[in-house]
């Protein structure tokens, strides 16, 4: 097996997820991804619990301590049978709350605590961090397996650049492709594709591998039976409680480790998910871990003495000859590695955004008032992450100068990991538990973690010098790090195993239990413990004084314009109102919470919306409904508030009618009179100036003058008339419409240049995007550029900045395509944007606008006329009009009257 | 459901019955055996936990459809001014 051709083929194995990785996720842009939202897909991503400390340290494990392996297996094995007890509650909160990593489901459930958020996230990177290296160093030695009988001209010239090279690679793709979109509850498609392939490409390249072992070196199973009970391999001893301690840890990890929780709960897409990954999984660890066993007995007993256990997997193909097979099992091996890597550094970099990042960028720039994207804030700040948490498990694995020390950090990391479990178990069975009994007790198992187990492995006189492992530190011989309190000769591992989280959950309970959790904190505990209740979650907003446009503007910045303005749009039509702007209710603002919190973590969401609201949270009738126990015995009183909440709707959509109703028919008689109004004015002057020509002897030059008034009057008087009929005939649906092709870009500049004759002394400037603009529309030509017209004539008029601005902007979705106009003048009040589409409505006086009123009603019949609609868009820093339209319009497709 | 519930249960029983075999396995390695034994455990819970999940679909595609249909958004229009 030359060298170099590894070489190229893991390069093109590379290119190839790349490929893979990008075609998924054009694919999902388009909607066309189905078979991404199968269980299986779920399942296989799950197996990023197997890296490549499964791939190669399982047989290592199994070469020197038997069936020990096993039990990194078993743990997670019970937990995903038991899926019902746990799983299932970690995956429906997770949703409910929208859930973006385990620090955020921490700190949201002990009161959206960030401290909590900072503790565990900083726990988790200390834990990954050696476990990246480990990786690292994995894929590393595997290269140098290969190297080793290759001339000297192929030998790896430095394995720390390979090392650098791997991550570097690894970091490039998981900012390609895990910072796409900042909600962290979207899957990301296309790393979640490359995962599942290279679940398929480790089981298969295992499975290979074992198989040929079986059935080509041995003589099938009877004969591998044999060999292992003449191996030394029969010499094992079970230990009862490392065997059981192991299990107990992994079972543990499963739920804690960030990329488990990631793949878990975060990417999870559909409930009925876990149904099938509570038998599958088990049984792809199943696979994974059958032919281990004759895997370490037939490497023992081939390869030379001193040999390197962990890579059985890879040397003993190489040792007999069968270059492809060793091939095969060295992209097994990588992909474990990158799939762990990849998925480790998203869930981190999400932590770290979310819970120090953002917040202190928070604390720095104080108030709301402040401008600017945050997304862009967290997306860079999301990828500096990857790339630190990358850099760190480099920075490990150069430190630690990949000594065999490493291979023990997988079970150091699991502990690690684990340490949130009693926070995490008692947060969502426990209503009691509090924010401060859960800080204690992580950070007390931390702490113990770290002395006992961390410090201690990066080995004698490293970090920990050897009189302090032998005599404890100043002669205490009683805080030894692997003898705590006197209690001496225990496995070091069961040992920092058992005392970090045996004092974990004691100080999790017994200060769970004297501390009391804040308001916010027992309204999380009640929607946590009881989400199966289906009650929603509490509200924790009593009534604010926010305005729906701060909250739109500050939505904007986070979730995006286009997504903000939907989510506004949906909940305003949910309280049956039209517009963007929904009332500010408890329902509306735990909603955006929860919005929010899918971005930016819960704590993040929580701090800035009460920026907005004010500080006054929770109200005392919030508190003594948590408390009242009676409620919960109400089963109906669920559907009742259901069936009140549909009635109140409907009143409120019924109140609006009703004011719109009162309001026409004052337009009604407003109108009789304007009209009047309108058409006797000139008709007045029409009539005095005739009679002054009838006089005999008028000079020429004065006739001409009046005749000149008489013919202007007359043609305002058609005009209006005109209007007025065309008005009718658009309401009434009867317009015929003069369908052509044209690019919209044309259209608009058309419109630009016939408007410029209005105020043509105004200093007027126009802010366009000439690119988006170009695309074909099949419609009314005429009336649309009518409308175009309309707008940017009014935005001439009325906007009264200094130097007025008008932006406009298209954007195109699936079929139809939206074209905004916004100036940057002072907008329109909010009590007048109700009625600036209706009839002679005008905001200013007549003779100053010169118009009949009739523009923006007769702007809004056209659209519907064309199949599209047009609206006022508040909270945009001047006035905006958003209109959307059809690119073809279909017959018949006109909103119905 | 209650199946569901106790599987695990059954599991942890089962894995941890090794620990008791260690008096009187003698000289006699049994490793082999050991390993037989565990995997076939395993591949039980994992037909059982199949079998389980099997019959366990249809009521919770039963609730999930129930929960979807919770907070949908009203189904009757708003009000269009046409309509007065």
């Amino acid at each position: 097996m030359p060298f170099n051709i590894l070489v190229a083929v893991s390069l093109v194995y590379v290119l190839f997820l790349f490929l893979v990785a990008f075609v998924a996720e054009r694919r999902a842009a388009r909607g066309r991804l189905h078979f991404l939202y199968s269980p299986w897909v779920y399942t296989l991503s799950l197996s990023i619990y197997c890296t490549a400390w499964t791939f190669y340290g399982a047989v290592g494990s199994a070469a020197r301590s038997g069936l020990e392996f096993l039990t990194i297996y078993l743990g997670p094995t019970l937990v995903f049978t038991g899926w019902w007890w746990v799983l299932r509650k970690l995956v429906r909160i997770g949703r409910a709350q929208r859930v973006t990593s385990i620090a955020d489901l921490i700190s949201s459930r002990y009161g959206k605590s960030n401290l909590l958020g900072v503790i565990v996230t900083l726990m988790s990177v200390a834990a990954a961090t050696p476990y990246i290296a480990l990786q690292l160093q994995s894929v590393t030695l595997s290269f140098g397996v290969f190297a080793a009988d290759t001339p000297e001209f192929w030998a790896l010239p430095n394995q720390s650049a390979t090392a650098l090279w791997i991550a570097g690679g690894l970091a490039l793709f998981t900012i390609l492709f895990g910072t796409r979109n900042l909600d962290a509850n979207e899957r990301h498609h296309g790393v979640v594709t490359a995962i599942a392939l290279e679940a398929v490409m480790k089981l298969v390249a295992l499975l290979a591998v074992g198989i040929w072992v079986v059935w080509g070196l041995a003589d099938g199973v009877g004969d591998i039976l044999d060999r292992i009970d003449a191996s030394a391999l029969a010499d094992w001893q079970l230990q009862p409680g490392r065997f059981a301690g192991l299990t107990f840890v992994s079972a543990a990890a499963v739920l804690t480790l960030p990329r488990m929780f990631q793949v878990l709960v975060v990417e999870n897409t559909d409930e009925r998910h876990l149904v099938t990954a509570s038998w599958a999984f088990p049984g792809y660890l199943l696979l994974m871990s059958l032919f281990v066993v004759p895997i370490a007995v037939v490497g023992l007993e081939t390869a030379a003495p001193g040999a390197n256990p962990d890579l059985f997997v890879l040397s003993l193909p190489l040792s007999q000859g069968q270059g492809g097979l060793a091939l095969l099992a060295f992209l097994g091996g990588f992909s474990s590695a990158t799939s762990m890597v990849i998925v480790a550094a998203i869930a981190l970099s999400t932590m770290v955004s979310n819970h120090i990042v953002t917040p202190l960028w928070l604390a720095l720039a104080r108030g709301p008032a402040e401008r600017g994207d945050v997304r862009g804030l967290v997306l860079t700040s999301r990828r500096l992450s990857i790339g630190a948490v990358l850099a760190m498990g480099y920075g490990y694995y150069q430190l630690s100068g990949g000594s065999e020390a490493l291979a023990a950090i997988g079970l150091i990391a699991f502990v690690g990991a684990a340490q949130v479990l009693p926070a995490l178990i008692g947060g969502i069975f426990w209503r009691g538990a509090t924010h401060t009994g859960a800080a204690a007790g992580m950070v007390i198992g931390f702490a113990i973690w770290l002395y006992a187990l961390f410090l201690p492995s990066v080995g004698e006189g490293g970090l920990i010098s050897a009189s302090l492992m032998k005599d404890g530190p100043f002669g205490l011989t009683w805080l030894r790090p692997q003898a705590l309190f006197g209690i001496d000769g225990l496995d070091p591992f069961l040992h920092a195993m058992l005392w970090s989280l045996l004092l974990n959950t004691l100080a999790f309970l017994t200060l769970s239990m004297i501390s009391f959790p804040g308001p916010v904190e027992r309204l999380q505990g009640v929607a946590f413990v009881n989400v199966f209740e289906g009650r929603e979650g509490a509200k924790g907003w009593s009534r604010g004084q926010a305005e729906a446009e701060d909250l739109l503007s500050m939505a904007q910045r986070i979730l995006g314009a286009q997504e903000a303005q939907l989510f506004f749009q949906a909940q305003a039509a949910a309280q049956g109102k039209r517009g963007f702007l929904p009332d500010p209710t408890p329902d509306f603002l735990a909603a955006l919470e929860r919005q929010l919190a899918g971005s930016v973590g819960a704590a993040t969401a929580h701090a800035m919306i009460s920026q907005l609201i004010g500080g006054a949270a929770v109200s005392v009738q919030d508190l003594i409904a948590v408390a009242n126990e009676a409620q919960e015995i109400k089963e109906y009183s669920a559907q009742l508030e259901a069936q009140s909440k549909e009635l109140a709707r409907t009143a409120r959509a019924l109140r609006e009618a009703n004011e719109k109703l009162t309001s026409l028919s004052v337009q009604k008689d407003a109108f009789l009179g304007q009209i009047s109004h309108e058409l006797r004015t000139p008709m007045t002057s029409i009539r005095a100036f005739s009679e002054i020509l009838m006089e005999p002897d008028l000079p020429e030059a004065m006739r001409a003058q009046y005749a000149e008034i008489i013919h202007e009057e007359a043609r305002r008087l058609t005009r209006l008339l005109d209007d007025l009929i065309d008005l009718a005939v658009l309401e009434n649906r009867k317009v015929n419409l003069n369908i052509s092709v044209a690019n919209l870009h044309d259209l608009i500049n058309r419109a630009v240049q016939s408007a410029s004759s209005t105020r043509p002394e105004r200093d007027f400037r126009y802010e366009r995007d000439f690119p988006t603009e170009h695309m074909p529309v099949f419609t009314d030509t005429d009336r649309l550029v009518q409308v175009f017209i309309n707008l940017i004539s009014n935005a001439r008029k009325y906007c009264d900045a200094e130097r007025a601005v008008l932006r406009i902007e298209v954007k195109r979705s699936k079929n139809r395509v939206q074209i905004d106009f916004i100036d940057n003048g002072g907008g329109i009040p909010k009590a007048q944007q109700q009625l600036i589409f209706e009839k002679f409505a005008r905001l200013t006086d007549t003779q100053k606008a010169g118009g009949a009123g009739l523009g923006l009603a007769i702007c809004r019949e056209i659209m519907a006329n064309l199949g599209g609609s047009i609206d006022y868009l508040p909270g945009q820093g001047g006035a905006a009009f958003r209109m959307t339209l059809p690119l073809r319009r279909r017959e018949g497709e006109a909103e119905p009257v | 459901m209650d199946a569901a519930r106790l599987l695990p249960l059954f599991g942890v029983v089962l894995f941890t019955l090794p620990a008791l075999w260690r008096p009187d396995a003698g000289a006699h390695p049994d490793t082999a055996r050991g390993l037989i034994y565990l995997f076939t455990v395993w591949a039980l819970l994992v037909a059982l936990a199949a079998a389980l999940a099997r019959g366990l679909a249809p009521a919770l595609d039963a609730e999930e459809e129930a929960e979807g249909s919770l907070p949908s958004l009203p189904t009757t229009a708003p009000p269009k001014d046409g309509d007065l």
